[in-house]
């Protein structure tokens, strides 16, 4: 499998940013969290899935 | 000791946040490509090669940790917009809310908090629509509202899109002995059940007026909150 360079930071943004949205649920760490954060957990997790596959494909278990 | 929701969320949301944030630089830094297949390490009770390992990391960084913090941070989201306090946090809804609260004030709002008649999260218990996919379509009204305050795309005082939703009322008073006693809302059933006649007709506002809550008017310092 090849490295999980920016997923892994686009995630860890996006934890941090969920992480003050826990603490201080205002209307801008709501929208960060909401519009921001949620994307960038979704993006690392289809570059992730697609990384994944190919792997398994040239392995050809799939 | 009885632990509060919003307790367990916080203490849960920051393991997780935390978990994650050190999972995912391990993974960021690790590099997959020169990973052993053949070493073999011990985890638990289970012996797994070294590659094996760092993807089940990888996994749990980038799905089951966030899928966790997702589910726990929306839990929050949907549990913290029931309070009063959670539409205050927004200040175009500060006039609605000072009013509420406003022993003085005659608003349908402000009447049904000083006399009690909804003891708690007022705000959700009006404006949200009953049953599922009633409380489903306040959650995106919600989150339009959030999208405009947070791109400031919004001009006060703030108009509410569309008209109020009777049933909003009615899920309370119907069918109740006081409700039942006044001949007109006999009368007037249909219109009531259809939307086209509002209870505000009879019962007057429910909030301040547009007038009241526009920058610059004689009452907007007060239901703003600021001192004359």
């Amino acid at each position: 499998m090849t490295n999980l360079r920016w997923e892994s930071w686009a995630a860890i943004l996006a934890f941090a940013i969920s992480l003050v949205y826990i603490w201080v649920p205002g209307p801008y760490p709501m929208g960060a969290f909401t519009f921001i954060a949620q994307p960038l957990f979704l993006l690392a997790l289809v570059s992730y899935s697609v990384k994944v596959f190919r792997d398994l494909r040239s392995r050809e278990v799939v | 000791m009885q632990l509060e929701a919003v307790t367990v969320v916080r203490v849960v949301g920051t393991i997780l946040c935390l978990t994650g944030i050190v999972l995912c630089y391990l993974v960021g830094r690790k590099r997959f490509t020169s990973l052993s297949t053949t070493r073999q390490v011990s985890v638990g009770l289970a012996v797994i090669s070294v590659a094996a390992l760092w993807k089940l990391l990888a996994a749990a960084a980038l799905f089951a940790v966030p899928a966790a913090t997702v589910g726990v941070a929306n839990y929050h989201t949907f549990e913290g917009v029931h309070e009063v306090k959670a539409c205050n946090r927004c200040h175009v809804m500060t006039p609605m809310v000072t009013d509420l609260y406003d022993p003085e004030s005659d608003t349908l709002a402000a009447r049904h908090f000083k006399n009690r008649w909804i003891p708690t999260d007022q705000c959700y218990a009006c404006h949200s629509d009953y049953g599922l996919s009633g409380d489903l379509a306040a959650k995106a009204e919600g989150f339009r509202h959030l999208a405009r305050y947070t791109s400031r795309t919004y001009t006060e005082p703030i108009v509410e899109r569309g008209n109020y939703d009777n049933k909003n009322c009615m899920k309370c008073h119907d069918g109740m002995p006081k409700f039942e006693a006044v001949a007109s809302h006999h009368t007037v059933a249909g219109e009531l059940g259809d939307n086209a006649m509002s209870c505000l007709n009879c019962h007057g506002l429910a909030h301040p007026t547009r007038e009241a809550r526009t920058p610059g008017s004689p009452d907007y310092d007060r239901l703003m909150g600021k001192k004359p």
